[in-house]
């Protein structure tokens, strides 16, 4: 089985740039999206089960390649970061689309693709929609529970019912917070990280056209970032900290 | 303008819809409800959805096109972006016209929200619900569309609810609630109608169970009121919290969650358990 994981590089922390209204992410650390290491559990599990290759694909800056290359040591036998200038400002849709071309070109023969719900800094959830629908395959999110049999069996919490699906391979889903405790490091492959190197694509060889990636490939534009300050306080309440509480709740009306 | 509204069963979007004028046409993914466009038969998957829309479209080309925010439509959504090219605005919670263009205001959690256009047509844009509309009686038109057999839903199971989700006011606790504290807490939640979930650490060992966790790998949350109890403040708890009031209890100063809370007690919890006994009636009883 040939199951590749989307995994997004996001800042630990979000600040925004008040004048740009761009995230900041100099002097920021990096991190993988939460959701899309759980997404790399279920699929280390199904490749643990039937075998085959677990593959991450990334799109970030060049940098993150340090970063990247510590997937390794989670069980990956091929980590691909995609990078280049022209990427830079791609919206979900351009962001679909060089994944799909990704997997058509590099990868066509995948099984299944899975990553997180939504990542941390962008939190749209829409990339995994977008991008089955542009690899015509079937895509179901939320998912609680990612089985295989002869099709591969899906649990999912919609509102306020499990669902249950079956889908024809290849397919794409995405997973829930909760459907794991996340990754841990594998003992056999901690040397990998030191032995196998990120392979790195630009579009010089990829070669996507200029219209569809990046800025110019975007379809939805921020206008304008606005910060909401929530009323906080650094003031230390040092006793009768019950009285200040009960206070509190009292103008609230809930007691 | 012509608007096209897409919902499941309950129309919980056109009052915003309204608001901006226009002709409004309604899309159901249930057969049974009322609106001008509903499926000859039973939407199950974003597949179905999205040729069911197409269908819709070739009828009707809408300027901009609304979806609830049911799972079942956000899934559609998003594929029927990717099918055609076109920008889908997420989860917009309100809505404006600037010059004849329709920008939609997205929280971006860590209370950031950004104002996001679209460039191409139909504009699509998913909606936070709002309240539900009772629809006056249409006579829909039936739209057929090609079924998949790519994927099945093969049985849907009622689930219960999860209190915690819904709660006004939610009480988390963190390492620095012993075990021995836990029935306090949860007397003190009982008489403020309060729901209690917690930390990571703790439903590891097993003190609360799973769905009580709140944070990245758990629920999030959206209550009013947070009083959070020896909780320290990481980062991959807070993130799950979405509280318009923040409370923290907690004997370390230099805890981060006082960083986000309104109200910050620097006390031992079962200190202020023990003092809130004296102050607060429905919790001495």
């Amino acid at each position: 089985m040939k199951i590749v994981v989307n995994v997004k590089v996001v800042p630990e922390e979000i600040i925004i740039d008040k004048e740009t209204g761009s995230v900041i992410r100099e002097n920021v650390k990096s991190i993988f999206n939460p959701l899309d290491l759980l997404a790399a559990e279920e699929g280390r599990k199904l490749k643990e089960e039937f075998g085959g290759e677990l593959i991450a694909v990334s799109m970030a800056p060049l940098q993150e390649g340090a970063l990247l290359s510590t997937l390794f040591k989670y069980g990956f036998d091929r980590v691909i970061l995609l990078t280049d200038r022209a990427f830079a400002g791609s919206d979900t849709i351009a962001t679909a689309f060089v994944l799909s071309s990704v997997m058509k070109k590099l990868i066509p023969d995948y099984d299944l693709i899975l990553q997180g719900d939504y990542s941390l800094d962008g939190a749209t959830g829409q990339l995994g929609g977008e991008m089955a629908a542009l690899l015509d395959i079937p895509f179901v999110s939320q998912a609680s529970s990612v089985k295989m049999d002869e099709s591969l069996q899906v649990e999912r919490l919609a509102e306020e019912s499990m669902e249950r699906y079956t889908l024809k391979l290849p397919a794409l889903v995405s997973v829930r917070r909760g459907i794991n405790n996340g990754i841990a490091v594998n003992l056999f492959s901690l040397m990998d990280e030191r032995k196998k190197s990120v392979e790195i694509y630009t579009n010089k060889e990829l070669k996507l056209p200029e219209g569809r990636i990046g800025k110019s490939g975007s379809k939805t534009e921020v206008m304008n970032v606005i910060q909401v300050e929530l009323p906080f306080s650094t003031e230390l309440i040092k006793d009768g900290g019950a009285k200040h509480l009960t206070d509190f709740l009292e103008k609230a009306g809930v007691i | 303008m012509k608007f096209l509204i897409v919902v499941n069963k309950y129309n919980s979007i056109i009052e915003k819809a309204r608001q901006l004028g226009g002709e409004i046409f309604v899309a159901s993914f249930d057969k049974k409800s009322s609106a001008n466009f509903v499926p000859s038969c039973e939407i199950t998957n974003a597949i179905e959805g999205c040729s069911f829309l197409e269908k819709v479209c070739e009828e009707l080309t809408p300027d901009v096109i609304f979806f609830s925010s049911d799972l079942i439509l956000r899934e559609a959504a998003s594929y029927f972006s990717g099918k055609k090219g076109l920008g889908l605005i997420a989860h917009s919670k309100k809505l404006k016209m600037n010059s004849d263009r329709l920008i939609g205001t997205v929280p971006g959690g860590n209370n950031l929200f950004a104002e996001v256009l679209s460039v191409s047509c139909p504009v699509l844009l998913i909606l936070k619900d709002d309240k539900v509309v009772e629809m006056p009686p249409i006579k829909p038109k039936y739209v057929s569309f090609k079924t998949s057999d790519l994927i099945q839903r093969d049985s849907v199971k009622k689930a219960s609810a999860n209190p915690i989700k819904t709660a006004r006011i939610v009480i988390g606790v963190g390492r620095g609630v012993k075990h021995s504290l836990m029935p306090e807490v949860e007397k003190f939640a009982k008489s403020i109608n309060g729901e209690i979930g917690c930390t990571r650490p703790l439903a590891d060992i097993g003190m609360l169970p799973e769905e009580r966790m709140i944070g990245e790998t758990g629920i999030s949350i959206s209550p009013d009121i947070y009083i959070a109890l020896g909780i320290s403040g990481a980062l991959q708890h807070v993130s799950g919290v979405n509280a318009k009031h923040i409370i923290a209890v907690n004997s370390n100063p230099n805890a981060p969650i006082f960083s986000k809370s309104e109200i910050s007690i620097n006390q031992p919890v079962e200190v202020v358990l023990k003092d809130l006994k004296k102050c607060l009636k429905s919790f001495s009883l």
